[in-house]
């Protein structure tokens, strides 16, 4: 530990690139496995399978999971740590502090990573809790698992985002998820020292349209049961 | 209390000359410095760590001497007024750095930069120290090279060059208009790497008052810290004076607000002579002041004249903008005056024309003191691409400053004074006439005579602390038994005393005028009466008026807040106080001196053609001033014995 | 548009590095809007002066935009409202009748404040003598020409060496990165020959100074660029952070 917080500012960024990025990868992945909740029939097969699919790795899905967890554990320390000598580095505040604007990346999401970072990280928690640990439902369809029981998620989903509390929660937090990738995709390649004139820019204006986009996609689902039901 | 009054006007008064020897060793010019190097007592690697050497100032000289000193093994300390030593205003050059490089094959040599700088300074340099300058200055340009100073390019990969005033090949290197700040930053970071080595020990915003003298060497300096008032003291074997020129005089000129003479000016008084302090140099193209309030002035590179046409209105009546004033009704003044070289006649030269059109009423705007540089046929023959290929960045610069540009509008433009050829003396090892007192730069009375050309300066702040005090200071210590000293003696507690009785002394006078006031009182004086063109009246006026502003100063002082913490008009006061003290020696100096050569131009004495006319017979000589309280300075005389260069008269028509 | 403004300014003003410093209120009559920034605060002073309180301290030398020596921050923006320009360069026809400016000193804990808005800035002398240099000694140069450096090539350097070291990166930085700075030097000599030779001990060295100089990581929010006097780009991060992954690399 001694030697991680030794590590060096430049290498600190480095690492919260790398796992940023392959978390960034993480969410997409997640996202395709999502569009499995609109096919199906009875609605939900295609969701129920894909997540049995992932389950029937085993001991392997158990170590992805940790694998992310890790990655996550490495994200938030190193940001939080990173965050916190930054705030050290000016004691005495600005009175005033504005926008330079021009050339400046500067925005308010990217001033608020720490606390997108956090409100996602708590959304996190309560996400997984929720479904992960949630009650455990079964269902059964001819042509998955040989036709034996498996867990019934789309369940759990339609009753968790019939609640307006539910889908107010995962829109606020899922708004602020979409800012902190909207600074953090075209970052995390600055952070890994690849800029080109053009690479980095046109990185930088599709970064939070991205962020929007992949957010959208995500609150589609509390959106659309919310809808049906 | 004017230390000349009684003496003036008869000049004859100045009748304490003694001569002064500048220790040019013997042998053929081209071979003087290798054969004087190769007989130099050297010091033993072991026993220069035993050395301290002060270092006064950090920016070319300065920075490149601490640097070199340092990697020689000296102990070296460095003092600078600045929050580092990066600030020094040698940042500020902008044209290029000559060198006798022959890279363009086109005729370069160290004997012709060496001819041209001796011609360009009319006849009143020290012949041995230019041809080492000229002999050197190949040498800089590797080194440079060598730190990663990215000097201009070809698409080959070789260095280019450009033109200056005054030379008839391509021997200017530059990196864009910032020459000075990446030559800066390749000195400083040499001295970064010795700090970093604990070779040098850095002082920054520390500021000299007064040299230590014992036993006739010079011995140490006493400091202010500039942060909390603080006296220091120092001690050393050998001190370096880099502390720039004292342009700021004239309270507006191209100079930086730190520049100061102060350093230079308390040697002075203990004891250095101050030598040739009338040779000022004027610079045509600066943007003019735009009222009262102007603090300083900013130098457009002279190069804007190959496409600038210069022009003021027929009659000074004429208030019209300058796009409704018809052909008919400008005068293009220099064409009309100097048919053969127009707009591209020497610095000098011009400057004093567009001076004369301003004092005939003809001037520009509010102040009455601009001209036009005007680029409408330039721009109708070559396009606005072209002239903005060749001239963005400065007209970027310009509009910056002045709102307008001057793609639509001329640009505005006036002299101002932009370097001082004159400073301390010293002899051909750059040592003053106190044994130990080194002074490189802008700051000694320099290798240009009585005019400077472009993209020397550098040069020779290069020269001096790269490649000639190592050799020198190594020579002075080997041959000299200095006993230890200890920041307690005498000399150090007297100096200390005054030093702060001074400061209390100008916290006390509780006056009406204001640091400012004074200061721009003192500068339109010098300005109107010391300029660019000098009369035996005006000079005879300057010495009554100049002590006048002291009585004032010391009478009449407004200085706010106390001296033990950062106080800005406290060091600007004390500095005034010793510009003032200066100004007056320029007068003496301008008032002594009844030729014209190079930049210092007395009316009374030109050709037909308007042209400086010297007088090789009575003043081939260096002027250096013995500072006497409470009385006339005595005048010490170096002849300068030209044998390899003829003496013959500038022509520009 | 009229000759002269009035302004109402609210100046930092602090005694000393350890003392408390607050805000004082000065309304300025009739600015002319030819002058610059430095030049209104110098007739400021000298009504201050002349009302007997003491002026206030700022720093200031070259006055043309190159020596890096001024610099505070006007209305939350170093170096004020103008992009690529010292506030000894900024005139005050950018600014409109009855503004009110609020002028602070450069924030940062490494840069300690000396008086109301002069900061010393002494710690990139730190950064640099962690390796902002060639290490060649004097007349050791080769002959300049025997180093060949393509025109881009000198012009990349060029742009990355021509840093003030003014600090307005520092200062307008949320996280106080030097990042701009220290990365600025490093991509100077890393893009020329002579300066490769050290590279990888030179970028470890000089990273580990500006963190314990107790200057922030980068956060990419760029307003350092958007600042800069000199239009520095964070391109020289990205380069520095390259170098530093090369030399953790090999
Ligand atoms: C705008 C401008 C453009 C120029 N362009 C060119 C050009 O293109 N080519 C060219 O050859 N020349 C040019 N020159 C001239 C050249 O820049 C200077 O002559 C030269 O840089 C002076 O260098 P220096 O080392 O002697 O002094 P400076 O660079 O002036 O350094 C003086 C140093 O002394 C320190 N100092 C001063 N007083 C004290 C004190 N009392 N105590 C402690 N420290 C002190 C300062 O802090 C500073 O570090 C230009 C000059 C100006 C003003
Ligand atoms: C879905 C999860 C997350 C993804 C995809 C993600 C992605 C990213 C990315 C790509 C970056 C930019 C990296 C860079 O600039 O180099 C970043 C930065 C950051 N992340 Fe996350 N992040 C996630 C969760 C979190 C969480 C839970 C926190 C909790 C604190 C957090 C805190 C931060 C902070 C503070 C930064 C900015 C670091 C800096 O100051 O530069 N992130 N993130
Ligand atoms: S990078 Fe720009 S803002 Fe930062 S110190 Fe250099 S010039 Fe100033
Ligand atoms: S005073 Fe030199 S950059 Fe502003």
């Amino acid at each position: 530990m001694a030697n991680f917080i030794t590590v060096s500012s430049v290498l600190k960024k480095i690492i919260i690139a790398i796992t940023g990025i392959s978390l960034f990868l993480f969410l997409i992945v997640h996202l395709l496995g999502n569009i499995t909740i609109f096919t199906g029939s009875p609605p939900g097969r295609d969701f129920n399978a894909y997540a049995h699919f992932l389950e029937s790795f085993g001991i392997l899905f158990t170590i992805a999971e940790l694998g992310l967890l890790g990655f996550f554990g490495l994200h938030i320390i190193t940001a939080l740590y990173t965050n916190f000598i930054n705030y050290k580095s000016r004691e005495s505040r600005y009175a005033v502090s504005n926008f330079a604007g021009g050339k400046s990346k500067k925005t308010y999401a990217s001033t608020s990573m720490v606390i997108t970072g956090v409100v996602v990280m708590a959304f996190l928690i309560w996400h997984v809790l929720q479904f992960r640990f949630g009650p455990y439902y079964e269902t059964i369809y001819a042509s998955v698992n040989g036709g034996e029981p498996v867990r019934d998620l789309y369940r759990l989903i339609t009753e968790e985002f019939s609640n307006l509390w539910v889908v107010l929660g995962y829109t606020v937090s899922l708004s602020l998820l979409s800012l902190h990738l909207g600074h953090g995709f075209w970052s995390s390649f600055q952070s890994l020292g690849i800029y080109g004139k053009t690479f980095t820019r046109v990185t930088y204006s599709m970064s939070y349209l991205l962020g929007l986009i992949i957010s959208l996609g995500f609150l589609v689902i509390p959106l659309y049961i919310f809808w049906i039901n | 209390m004017s230390i000349l009054k009684a003496a003036l006007p008869e000049k004859e008064i100045i009748t304490h000359v003694k001569k002064l020897d500048g220790k040019t060793p013997g042998g053929d010019l081209q071979d003087k410095w290798s054969k004087y190097k190769s007989e130099m007592k050297l010091v033993n690697p072991a026993n220069k760590r035993k050395y301290n050497i002060l270092v006064v100032g950090t920016g070319l000289a300065g920075g490149s001497a601490s640097a070199t000193l340092a990697e020689l093994g000296y102990n070296v300390k460095t003092f600078c007024i600045q929050d580092t030593p990066r600030r020094a205003h040698s940042i500020a050059a902008q044209g290029g750095i000559n060198a006798a490089k022959n890279y363009q094959n086109d005729g370069d040599s160290v004997q012709r930069l060496f001819m041209d700088t001796i011609k360009g300074g009319d006849y009143r340099a020290r012949e041995a120290n230019v041809y080492r300058l000229a002999e050197v200055s190949t040498n800089i340009i590797d080194q440079c090279v060598a730190q990663g100073v990215p000097f201009a390019r070809d698409y080959g990969g070789l260095l280019t060059n450009r033109s200056f005033g005054g030379a008839q090949v391509s021997r200017t290197f530059y990196a864009r208009g910032q020459t000075g700040q990446q030559l800066l930053l390749g000195a400083y970071s040499s001295m970064m790497r010795q700090v970093a080595k604990k070779q040098i020990e850095l002082y920054t915003n520390k500021e000299m008052l007064d040299l230590i003298i014992i036993d006739g060497q010079a011995r140490g300096i006493v400091i202010r810290d500039l942060k909390t008032g603080e006296i220091e003291t120092h001690t050393g074997e050998a001190v370096v004076l880099c502390t720039g020129g004292y342009g700021n005089v004239f309270f507006l000129s191209t100079n930086g607000k730190n520049s100061n003479a102060t350093a230079a000016w308390r040697c002075h008084k203990k004891g250095a002579l101050m030598a040739n302090p009338c040779f000022t140099q004027i610079h045509p193209t600066c943007i003019p002041a735009s009222g009262e309030y102007q603090s300083k002035l900013t130098l457009m590179s002279e190069s804007l004249r190959n496409d600038g046409r210069v022009w003021v209105p027929k009659s000074g009546d004429d208030k019209r903008p300058s796009d409704e004033i018809p052909e008919k009704d400008r005068d293009y003044f220099l064409e009309r005056m100097y048919p053969a070289y127009g707009n591209l006649v020497p610095r000098d030269v011009g400057s004093r024309a567009i001076k004369r059109v301003c004092d005939e009423g003809r001037g520009l705007g509010a102040t009455g003191r601009a001209v036009y540089l005007d680029f409408a046929s330039a721009i109708d023959r070559l396009g606005n691409k072209n002239i903005s290929d060749k001239y963005g960045n400065l007209f970027d610069m310009y509009e910056t400053i002045t709102g307008e540009s001057p793609y639509n509008k001329p640009m505005r433009i006036y002299p101002a004074i932009h370097y001082t050829m004159g400073g301390l003396w010293v002899d051909y090892d750059c040592m003053s006439n106190i044994p130990g007192l080194f002074v490189l730069g802008e700051a000694n009375f320099s290798d240009h005579g009585a005019n400077r050309l472009g993209a020397s300066a550098l040069m020779q702040g290069l020269a001096d602390g790269y490649f000639v005090i190592p050799y020198t200071i190594g020579n002075y210590l080997a041959n000299n038994s200095l006993d230890s000293v200890s920041d307690t003696a005498d000399e150090f507690k007297v100096s200390i005393d005054e030093v702060k009785k001074k400061n209390e002394s100008l916290l006390k006078i509780k006056g009406s005028s204001t640091v400012l006031e004074l200061h721009r009182e003192l500068g339109a004086v010098m300005w109107d009466l010391v300029g660019m063109a000098r009369t035996k009246e005006s000079l005879n006026e300057a010495l009554e008026k100049i002590p006048q502003i002291k009585e004032k100063f010391w009478n009449d002082l407004n200085l706010q807040g106390t001296e033990n913490n950062l106080n800005k008009s406290l060091e600007n006061a004390a500095r005034l106080a010793d510009f003032i003290e200066l100004g007056e020696l320029m007068a003496l100096d301008a008032y002594d001196r009844e030729e014209s050569c190079g930049a210092h131009f007395r009316e009374e004495y030109q050709t037909s053609e308007g042209e400086p006319l010297r007088n090789d017979e009575k003043y081939a000589y260096v002027s250096a001033w013995e500072y006497v309280p409470d009385s006339v300075s005595i005048l010490h005389k170096e002849d300068l014995n030209y044998e390899h260069v003829e003496m013959t008269q500038r022509n520009y028509k | 548009m009229s000759d002269v403004i009035n302004l109402n300014l609210q100046v930092w003003r602090q005694e000393n590095e350890n003392s408390d410093g607050d805000f004082h209120y000065y309304s300025m009559k009739d600015v002319p809007v030819d002058i610059s920034f430095l030049e209104m605060l110098d007739i400021l002073n000298e009504n201050l002066t002349k009302s007997g309180v003491e002026p206030i301290s700022f720093d200031s030398d070259c006055r043309e935009g190159i020596c890096g020596t001024c610099g505070f921050v006007i209305n939350g923006v170093a170096h004020g409202p103008m992009a690529r320009t010292t506030v000894c360069q900024l005139h005050m026809r950018h600014f409109k009748d009855g503004d009110t400016l609020v002028i602070e000193p450069f924030r940062a804990t490494p840069f300690k404040i000396v008086r109301d808005l002069v900061v010393d800035r002494g710690s990139f002398d730190k950064i640099i003598q962690a390796g902002g240099y060639v290490s060649i000694n004097t007349g050791n140069g080769p002959d300049a020409n025997s180093i060949l450096i393509g025109k881009e090539d000198a012009e990349e350097a060029f742009d990355s060496a021509a840093c003030i070291g003014c600090g307005a990166c520092v200062a307008s930085c949320p996280n106080a990165s030097a990042a701009l700075f220290t990365s600025a030097k490093i991509s100077h000599l890393l893009q020329l020959p002579q300066g490769q030779v050290e590279e990888r001990a030179r970028v470890k060295s000089m990273v580990d100074k500006m963190d314990d100089e107790g200057f922030g990581a980068c956060s990419n929010h760029g307003e350092c660029e958007a600042v800069c006097p000199k239009g520095i780009s964070i391109k020289n991060i990205a380069n520095m952070r390259r170098s530093l992954i090369k030399s953790i690399v090999k």
